[in-house]
């Protein structure tokens, strides 16, 4: 099987040797077909769904009752680690980022960016990008580097530059030529990204799918299915469908089938995880990368959040945030407890999406609010004190500060807070309890999320406290 | 430990239409400086910011501003 562009157009033909004779199969369209539908004839025609990064992660059938038909995980550079196709979809020669995998089956991954070529096992592009870097972002002047060596961040749409979710802009020095591909109505990235909320009102049932799909041009975005339960998508990083029989999904980070069995089980995919459908930890069953497994509560606050802020694809905090409040459970989750380890959601994060630990943990800033029933009964808090603050002073986070890179920062604490010590509590009367985000202080950041109570000293059961080797 | 500025506070507390305001208890925590309201007024108030700008008054200090409750030990400013 080969690729090769029609002419300047944006569509590409996949061909195919027969018997010495060069055969045309298809043709299909370059950009990337996210929520798209392929089709091999009639016989054979599948739905593209996306997982939060906006890789293909999955095919189903059309029809009232779709089959799950094929299922993709990638790591955060593109590395297909997982793959289900026995369910007899159409070939798909989209996957990460929705991109077509030019290379055949059994070689090395190579990704068409547009511009370059892309090789997910190097994470770097294959050829030297036209586009020059600029010493005022020292990355870009590597001129192989794929989405500035930050894949779980940014996207690259045409090959040439990287485009940041966080600041909503091209990065690098001259990327005029990139930036027509964004205003570009029919094929640009950004453009695409609102339409995940632009078409928010397309309410599809399983039986009028195909009507969805013509009443949106093609670009296959539904939304769930109120009725049923029986399945949806979102379009570009907004998750992806469920089907009949499971449990209903509505986690932003969508839901991807089981790989290991071919079929839905109402899992929800965070990259390279899963989640048990029945929000029991005794039963999280392990994941296909193997780090282990998150409940539903575990998504709630620090995974969601982190890969909403990480996902270039799902846009505004505040937009995501909305449905952190179908999951609230106002507790962190700690996967590393999963393991054994002591290590947080974060760490087990950019283990897996190798990026830095602190850009992870940073991700709690802008997305730490505070759910209201954070302070509720039974919670945990935390206090760093030392020095001139107490013990039993009122502010308190629900985060564990050893969790964050710099707790000092994101808990704007003054200098006169020693830093010695962080004491767990367990809220046992939460009358008059306030949330807020905390406030910058100098040059402290703030944002972590923080209760005051008004008596500590009876609202709060003491749990355990702990010495810092150093203080914060 | 420097005296608590209340003219100062209460300033900027007026700036923002608070009028009536008291101080949380803090000896647990100096470092901490607690502005009680009215309920009405923190409704009513861009309490971030009122409490960003009394931090500019109450340097060094982890600011919050929130409604008085029952619960507050507390004195006026």
């Amino acid at each position: 099987m080969a690729y090769a562009y029609l002419g300047t157009s944006a569509q590409v033909s996949s061909t195919a040797t027969d018997d010495g004779e060069s055969v045309t199969l298809d043709s299909y369209s370059a950009l990337d077909a996210i929520g798209n539908r392929i089709s091999t004839g009639l016989s054979s025609q599948a739905y593209l769904l996306a997982d939060l990064h906006g890789n293909v992660a999955a095919a189903v059938s059309p029809g009232a009752d779709p089959d799950y038909l094929a299922g993709f995980r990638y790591d955060a550079f593109g590395q297909t680690v997982d793959a289900y196709t026995g369910g007899g979809a159409p070939e798909i020669p989209y996957r990460f980022q929705g991109r077509i995998l030019q290379s055949a089956e059994g070689s090395t991954d190579l990704y068409d960016f547009g511009a370059r070529s892309y090789d997910p096992s190097l994470g770097t592009f294959t050829s030297f990008d036209s586009v020059t870097g600029s010493a005022q972002n020292p990355l870009t002047l590597n001129r192989y580097l794929y989405a500035l060596g930050n894949p779980a961040t940014m996207i690259d749409p045409d090959g040439h530059c990287a485009y940041n979710a966080n600041t909503h802009r091209l990065e690098g020095s001259d990327c005029s030529a990139s930036e027509s591909a964004y205003t570009d109505a029919s094929a640009s990235w950004a453009t695409k990204m609102l339409d995940s909320y632009r078409y928010s009102t397309c309410t599809v049932t399983s039986a009028n799918l195909d009507a969805c799909y013509n009443a949106y041009n093609g670009e296959g975005h539904w939304t769930e299915d109120n009725a049923s339960h029986k399945w949806f998508s979102f379009r570009h990083g907004q998750g992806v469908g469920l089907v009949g029989g499971s449990p209903r999904c509505t986690n932003p980070l969508g839901c991807i089938g089981d790989l290991a069995t071919g079929t839905w089980n109402g899992f929800i995919g965070t990259p390279g995880r899963y989640i048990d459908a029945a929000q029991n930890a005794a039963a999280c069953i392990a994941n296909t990368l193997g780090e282990g497994c998150l409940t539903l509560e575990g998504v709630v606050d620090a995974v969601q959040q982190t890969a909403i802020e990480m996902n270039p694809l799902l846009g505004p905090l505040s937009k995501a945030q909305q449905t952190v409040d179908n999951y609230s459970t106002g507790h962190y989750y700690d996967v590393g407890d999963q393991l054994g380890q002591n290590l947080g959601d974060a760490v087990v994060m950019a283990v897996t999406l190798k990026i830095p630990v602190s850009k992870i943990i940073r991700s709690f800033r802008p997305g730490a609010t505070v759910a209201e029933d954070a302070a509720a009964e039974g919670s945990q808090v935390y206090r760093v004190w030392g020095g001139e603050s107490g013990q039993w002073g009122h502010s308190w986070t629900t985060i564990d500060p050893m969790s964050m890179a710099n707790p000092r920062d994101y808990l704007g604490l003054p200098a006169g807070n020693g830093g010695l010590y962080v004491t767990q509590a367990e809220v046992i009367d939460s009358a008059g309890v306030i949330a807020r985000e905390a406030t910058p202080l100098g040059l402290r950041l703030g944002g972590a999320p923080e209760l005051l109570f008004p008596d500590a000293v009876s609202q709060l059961e003491h749990v355990f406290t702990y010495m810092l080797d150093w203080p914060l | 430990m420097d005296p608590f500025p209340s003219a100062a506070v209460l300033e900027v507390l007026a700036r923002y239409g608070i009028n009536t305001a008291r101080r949380g208890d803090n000896a647990a925590d100096p470092t901490e400086e607690i502005i009680l309201v009215t309920g009405e007024e923190f409704e009513r108030t861009d309490v971030r910011e009122a409490t960003l700008a009394l931090m500019k008054v109450l340097p060094g200090k982890k600011v919050w501003v929130v409604p008085d409750d029952p619960n507050w030990k507390s004195t006026p400013i």
